[in-house]
């Protein structure tokens, strides 16, 4: 696997203290990563410092083109067209924007539309600076189930690889490997399956588990089922079988 | 003001448009907007220009909402996220605001977090008589918060879920059902007898004895 970003021994501090410390972990291609964690251990701050937007001590190296979405508006223009330069793109990147807003959409005030719509602008001004790793902060939580679809898939036809901050612990099931962080540090990290399986670590920082996880674990413990299942048709096969 | 008669008659994106129009705390009504530019401004600066109030009443409402003192001179612009909004929270215990609108409040917590603040509306619509409206998509959150959801399928189609009847209405092509709706469903569907729980310790004694 290609090593895309490496972190290493990174630390960020303000004047309240350490915000990050002394955290090393790499971004390798095709792996998704779901990044959670206790509020103000350090989430956005470290999506901030690898998009170099943050000042840090420690090392970042990057291989390939990044890109980030943070969580926070800053548009200039009337309408979402005027936004995106639409009319400046060329027919590529026209079919990119296309595939995410119909033309009414796209002509629509800025003022006028709802937050999901906001992201998806600041999202498709993203693929448009083509990066191969995408860092996003609440990127799906906004979004309804369709659109997550489609943005899934083209990050994946796409070949970018996706880092996301959020709390919505229903989203790292979309994700292949999970790091939590408390307190600027790195609590837990591995493949996402792994990391819910630590239910009492994640119950002390707060954190709970997606449904059928959960759902999973405690038939487990009853010795009704064998494993976690993430869906309801294996579940109720595992269940009833 | 009535909410839901709010909402059924300008449909819930008319909340969008209350956040550009009223920034005014004399507005009874408030939507939380945490995406602002704060520009430069302390914490300290930033609850004061909303109203005067001494510096105690300052720290007990950032006690309130799990802030300490020694964020009053941190700028708001460096916040994290779950801090901007529980600044904002801390302005809205100062000022005398009726109606608070939150768009995607629980985007910003984790379970543990998002607990303690169901604990404390609840306090605050008993006690204060305040009335907080989310703007979200996720039923799982809004079960939790509200007493009533209004689900807006179409502009000119609004379901209104008094004491909420998950299992009735079909919201999976609108804002889809809540995990635990959708799998009871799916196991009567498979002809298991289990009853229209929506709590997990519930459905899983149920399990138990369809097994």
């Amino acid at each position: 696997m290609k090593k895309l970003v490496e972190i290493k021994d990174l630390r960020i501090e303000n004047q309240l203290g350490k915000i990050i410390d002394n955290i090393s972990f790499s971004i390798y291609e095709g792996v998704n990563v779901f990044l959670c964690g206790t509020p103000g251990s350090g989430k956005t701050t470290l999506l901030k410092a690898i998009a170099g937007m943050r000042k840090y001590k420690g090392h970042i190296t990057k291989t390939v083109p990044v890109e980030v979405v943070l969580d926070s508006y800053d548009f200039t223009k009337k309408t979402i067209l005027e936004e995106l330069e639409y009319v400046r793109l060329n027919e590529k990147d026209k079919k990119i924007v296309n595939k995410f807003f119909t033309k009414s959409v796209l002509k629509k005030n800025i003022l006028d539309v709802e937050e999901s719509i906001l992201k998806m602008v600041l999202l498709c001004k993203a693929f448009l600076r083509r990066p191969l790793v995408l860092l996003a902060d609440n990127l799906l939580s906004y979004l309804d189930k369709k659109t997550v679809e489609k943005v899934l898939n083209y990050t994946k036809k796409n070949k970018i690889t996706l880092v996301t901050v959020s709390t919505a612990i229903e989203e790292a099931l979309f994700y292949d490997y999970m790091i939590v962080l408390d307190k600027g540090r790195v609590a837990i990290e591995g493949k996402t399956l792994q990391v819910l399986e630590q239910e009492k670590i994640l119950k002390r920082l707060g954190i709970g588990l997606p449904f059928y996880v959960d759902l999973s674990l405690q038939l487990r413990l009853y010795g009704l089922v064998d494993g976690i299942y993430l869906n309801k048709e294996d579940l109720v096969g595992a269940i009833w079988k | 003001m009535e909410i839901t008669k709010y909402v059924l008659e300008n449909g819930i994106n008319a909340f969008q448009n209350v956040s550009f129009k009223n920034t005014s705390f004399d507005e009874r009504f408030y939507m939380v907007d945490i995406k602002k530019n704060y520009k430069n401004e302390t914490v300290e600066k930033y609850l004061l220009q909303k109203g005067s109030c001494s510096y105690k009443k300052m720290v007990d409402s950032l006690k309130l909402v799990h802030l300490e003192e020694n964020i009053l001179p941190q700028k708001m612009s460096c916040l994290s996220s779950s801090e901007k909004l529980k600044v904002e929270l801390a302005i809205l215990l100062i000022a005398n605001v009726e109606c608070i609108v939150f768009p995607y409040f629980d985007i910003y917590f984790m379970e543990k977090e998002l607990m303690f603040f169901k604990k404390m509306f609840k306090k605050l619509v008993k006690k204060y008589k305040k009335t907080f409206v989310f703007m979200n998509s996720n039923l799982s959150f809004l079960y939790e918060f509200a007493d009533r959801i209004v689900v807006q399928k179409t502009k000119k189609n609004v379901v209104v879920l008094d004491n909420p009847k998950f299992y009735e209405e079909d919201l999976n092509a609108f804002i889809g059902e809540m995990p635990i709706v959708d799998f009871v469903k799916y196991t009567n569907e498979q002809g298991k007898k289990i009853l229209e729980y929506t709590d997990l310790k519930e459905l899983l004694k149920a399990i138990f004895r369809e097994v």
